[in-house]
């Protein structure tokens, strides 16, 4: 009996069950992975307490913390490699319930995608296999290439769910628009959607969650994009996949394109004349940033507030 | 060590660590840790939910000494864990815009942070239940020991929740 396994593991197992767990698993609690506990980014006299620690000294080093550390106790954050990153945190885009991720190799039985062409969450998209130009400035058409490259996953991690639970009041439109801080070496250091998701629970935090999953080209200075997302319901029963039938981006188009039907994007400058890596204004049009738009220099450290 | 051994045993330790006794804590701890982190990985992500494992374990000793019944010691701090995390995410989400919380050189840890997002859209008493269950790779009956539910409610939460993930995978698959 299957439930068997599900409540205490024993019985036939459950291949779905015994699939999430071995992949799950990857999250699970381990203590020598615990960041050292600081007081005020200090760390606590005399005890490089880990967890991972006997127990007598874990429990005197936190008998420690709470004795000396009152309401001021921080914990530093980890940044992307594991390192230590005071500056990083949660986002509005983690809070429970907003997030919806559909990854298809999830269960067993035939329905894995490895070695699937499409990208996955946390691969780099195509755009990024070339490793940029670290010279120039960040254009257009590759920030478009990214976005288009992970679409599909957009579409069956934060529209399908959002899809699945609209409220009858829904709107027929929804109107998004994602801001994407990009740094030099092409990560994202901020992504934030505005605009209203509302009878579609959770869709703007979910689309800012993929956002920050981009990894774009290199750049010389990175850059700061606005991306609007519309998604648009003919009836009331669902809201019309914005990518359904739509052509994959033309190489070279122009940020003003939209190409990929409901999404489209433009990347801001600040004004002055094309950067060298910047192809040339009549090579095909409307390559690289658009004119007079304030540009930002995007710096790789996380900004707060 | 069966169930009620276990409470019993806990009980002793809650008074031991109620005393200001931090070997006593100490094991608590290492009893409850996975419980602490998967009540709040349920909510957060995998980082904040291991910063704040530690954090939610210093609230609990300094609060302690009110918890006026010691068997219900799993319960008082899985409550910790959840006000913790919520108070976290109110305060957070204020002025932090960013999260890397998907290593992008990882794709195996990025799988698993996505079925991680789908338990977590799922009702709250489910996804805790499923969270414990196949991240923490507890049991239904250790479950039900650590956060003071009863088996038949974890025995719910855990058919129902697995029921929805299923349902919500696969269709996200096709």
């Amino acid at each position: 009996m299957t439930s068997d396994y599900l409540w205490d593991g024993t019985g036939a197992v459950d291949e779905d069950v015994r699939a999430l767990e071995e992949k799950l698993s990857t999250l699970r609690y381990r203590p020598s992975a615990r960041p050292l506990l600081r007081r005020q980014g200090l760390p606590l006299r005399g005890m490089a307490m880990g967890v991972a620690a006997l127990a007598a000294a874990a429990a005197a080093a936190l008998w420690l913390g709470v004795r000396t550390s009152g309401d001021g106790l921080v914990a530093e954050r980890r940044g992307p490699e594991g390192e230590h990153a005071p500056g990083v945190a949660a986002s509005e885009a983690q809070s429970p319930g907003t997030r919806s991720a559909p990854p298809a190799p999830l269960l067993p039985g035939g329905r894995s995608t490895a070695g699937s062409a499409r990208p996955q969450a946390g691969q780099l998209p195509d755009a990024t296999s070339a490793g940029g130009n670290p010279d120039a400035s960040l254009r257009s058409e590759d920030v478009q290439k990214v976005i288009a490259s992970r679409k599909h996953e957009l579409h069956r991690r934060c529209f399908a769910p959002a899809r699945a639970k609209s409220t009858t009041d829904a709107p027929d439109t929804v109107r998004l628009q994602t801001r994407l801080k990009i740094a030099k070496d092409g990560q994202v250091t901020s992504a934030v959607t505005s605009g209203s998701d509302r009878g579609y629970a959770g869709l703007g935090e979910c689309v800012s969650s993929w956002a920050r999953g981009l990894r774009f080209p290199r750049s010389k200075q990175g850059g700061t994009v606005h991306v609007p997302f519309v998604f648009h319901s003919s009836d009331k029963g669902g809201v019309i996949d914005p990518f359904k039938n739509a052509p994959a981006p033309p190489r070279g188009s122009a940020p003003a394109v939209n190409p990929w039907g409901g999404v489209k994007g433009d990347v801001s400058q600040e004004p002055g004349s094309p950067s060298p890596g910047d192809p040339p204004s009549g090579s095909g049009g409307r390559g690289g940033f658009a004119p007079g738009i304030k540009k930002k220099r995007c710096s790789s450290r996380t900004s707060r507030g | 060590m069966s169930a009620t051994e276990s409470a019993s045993d806990d009980a002793a330790l809650v008074q031991a660590a109620s005393g200001g006794d931090p070997i006593a804590f100490g094991r608590l701890f290492e009893r409850y840790a996975k419980t602490v982190h998967g009540v709040l990985l349920s909510r957060l992500i995998k980082a904040d939910a291991d910063d704040l494992t530690q954090e939610v374990f210093l609230l609990a000793f300094r609060k302690i000494s009110s918890l006026t019944e010691p068997s219900a010691f799993g319960g008082w701090l899985c409550a910790i864990a959840r006000n913790r995390a919520t108070d976290f995410l109110r305060k957070d989400r204020q002025h932090v815009e960013l999260t890397r919380d998907i290593p992008s050189a990882d794709p195996r840890r990025a799988e698993a942070e996505e079925v991680l997002m789908v338990i977590r859209d799922l009702p709250e008493a489910y996804r805790e239940s499923l969270v414990l269950r196949l991240v923490e790779g507890m049991t239904g009956p250790e479950i039900a020991e650590r956060t003071g539910l009863s088996q038949g409610s974890v025995r719910v939460n855990l058919h129902r929740g697995m029921r929805l993930l299923r349902e919500r995978l696969g269709s996200d698959d096709e």
